[in-house]
């Protein structure tokens, strides 16, 4: 029923999407994909390490109360390691005892990829941005390209909104109800702003600061 | 057979090829599929449920600005199968999702350009009788104009949905409607208007002829 020129212009114009489509690509996209993953697999990591706990406990209650990291933990139940004759732990089937490692051995996945994440994040950021990472890290560099949509977007911001970036929902709540308006978002993290007595004065230094190192990577000077 | 469909309330469009496209229900009538119209999922679904005629006709050119991933442009191209409907949309990953659906569907026509620049499409648009926008920006409505002065017959209808909240989120609704129908009455007569509640908040939708 579509009529023959119909079909022959949606062809061109699939055609000159795709190209145009194509073309859009810069190391940002994947800086953004990867901040997302890191954060979500920190956000799994946490949920798994409070799970191999509880499954932890049933069988060796007493060697927990020193573990206090997930990197710890994974590695002793995979490697196994002996109970007091005493444990008030249980006497564990062997496939009771192969699902805890099982599950131990795929947390221990899950730390190989934050780790290539970040390490991703590291390398790209610094390329893309180095002037900016110098000051604020490449991760927190990455967090703010993600929060503004873009290293351009990001790029073209004033040192206001930089200083705002993560913090749109304190910052909507002020308009709509006239709560306290925020000083600072994401950016809060960095140490100049932590340290800092006045917080708010620290973090309007620190965007003003990031926002002329941006401009700086942005347009390709050197710093 | 009606390209369109009223039943129990709901609103359906015949399935220009088969198979759902964004999960919506499909129903089949007589041999026929017929894809459920969802008003949370589209403003011009929820536009028919609060008293919006459909202007698109079934060999409806249709000027179609702000096309997402083709959500509501699936059921314009469902009106119009000796048609075609021109699915403007400048973020790159919803068109990808637009170009698989124009893929299936012959009568879309995808350009990936700026709507801001109706001089620059991609390829050559002819004139339409409808042009619909759906884009949420701050200066919506001068694009709306600029596309209708180049693209849109005299007789043609234009819809436009307006969100408050992208025009100004520090003003009142009712204020920004206020002066986006102000602006809207430099080029238009406007047929009818309503609110979208409840299906979205401070969200209008005018129909529009030109002056
Ligand atoms: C609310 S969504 C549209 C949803 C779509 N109409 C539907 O119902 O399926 C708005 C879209 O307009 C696009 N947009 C905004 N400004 C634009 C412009 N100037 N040119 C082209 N597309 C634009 C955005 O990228 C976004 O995908």
């Amino acid at each position: 029923m579509v009529s023959k020129k119909t079909k022959e212009l949606n062809k061109e114009a699939i055609k000159k999407a795709i190209k145009g489509v194509k073309n859009t690509y810069s190391p940002d996209k994947m800086i953004i994909q990867a901040v997302q993953a890191f954060k979500e697999e920190e956000h799994l990591i946490n949920v798994e390490y409070e799970r191999l706990r509880e499954f932890y406990w049933r069988y060796h209650p007493e060697a927990l109360e020193r573990v206090d990291s997930v990197e710890e933990l994974t590695g002793m139940i995979i490697k196994g390691v002996n109970r007091p004759a005493d444990t008030m732990g249980y006497g564990l089937s062997k496939e009771e005892l192969s699902l805890m490692k099982s599950y131990a051995e795929g947390v221990k996945e899950h730390l190989k990829v934050i780790d290539l994440l970040e390490k991703f994040i590291n390398a790209e950021t610094i390329k893309l941005a180095p002037n900016t990472s110098r000051i604020a890290t490449p991760l927190l560099t990455a967090r703010l390209i993600a929060l503004a949509g873009g290293f351009k977007e990001l790029a073209f911001m004033p040192a206001s909104t930089i200083q705002l970036l993560g913090a749109e929902k304190a910052l909507f709540r002020h308009l709509k109800r006239g709560s306290r308006p925020p000083k600072h978002g994401v950016i809060l993290s960095h140490s100049s702003v932590q340290s800092a007595k006045n917080k708010g004065k620290a973090a309007r230094q620190l965007a003003n600061k990031l926002m002329i190192n941006l401009r700086k990577d942005y347009f390709g000077e050197d710093g | 057979m009606k390209l369109l469909l009223k039943r129990k309330g709901r609103y359906y469009t015949k399935a220009l090829v088969p198979g759902s496209v964004y999960e919506e229900p499909v129903i089949t009538i007589s041999g026929n599929e017929y894809r459920e119209w969802s008003p949370k999922r589209s403003k011009l679904g929820a536009g028919l449920r609060k008293g919006v005629r459909n202007p698109v006709k079934d060999s409806s050119f249709v000027l179609y600005l702000g096309a997402a991933s083709g959500t509501t442009v699936s059921h314009v191209s469902d009106l119009t199968p000796k048609g075609r409907v021109y699915a403007v949309e400048f973020a790159p990953e919803p068109m990808k999702h637009l170009v698989l659906l124009a893929k299936k569907r012959a009568n879309i026509i995808p350009l990936f350009a700026n709507a801001n620049k109706p001089g620059d499409y991609p390829v050559k648009v002819e004139p339409v009788s409808v042009v619909f926008q759906d884009i949420a920006q701050k200066n919506q409505v001068q694009i709306f104009r600029k596309n209708c002065k180049a693209y849109l017959k005299k007789d043609g209808t234009g819809l436009i949905t307006v969100k408050a909240r992208s025009i100004d989120s520090t003003k009142k609704p009712s204020i920004v409607f206020k002066a986006a129908e102000k602006e809207l009455r430099k080029d238009f007569k406007i047929l009818k208007q309503t609110r979208l509640e409840p299906y979205e908040k401070d969200h209008k939708i005018y129909v529009l002829k030109l002056k």
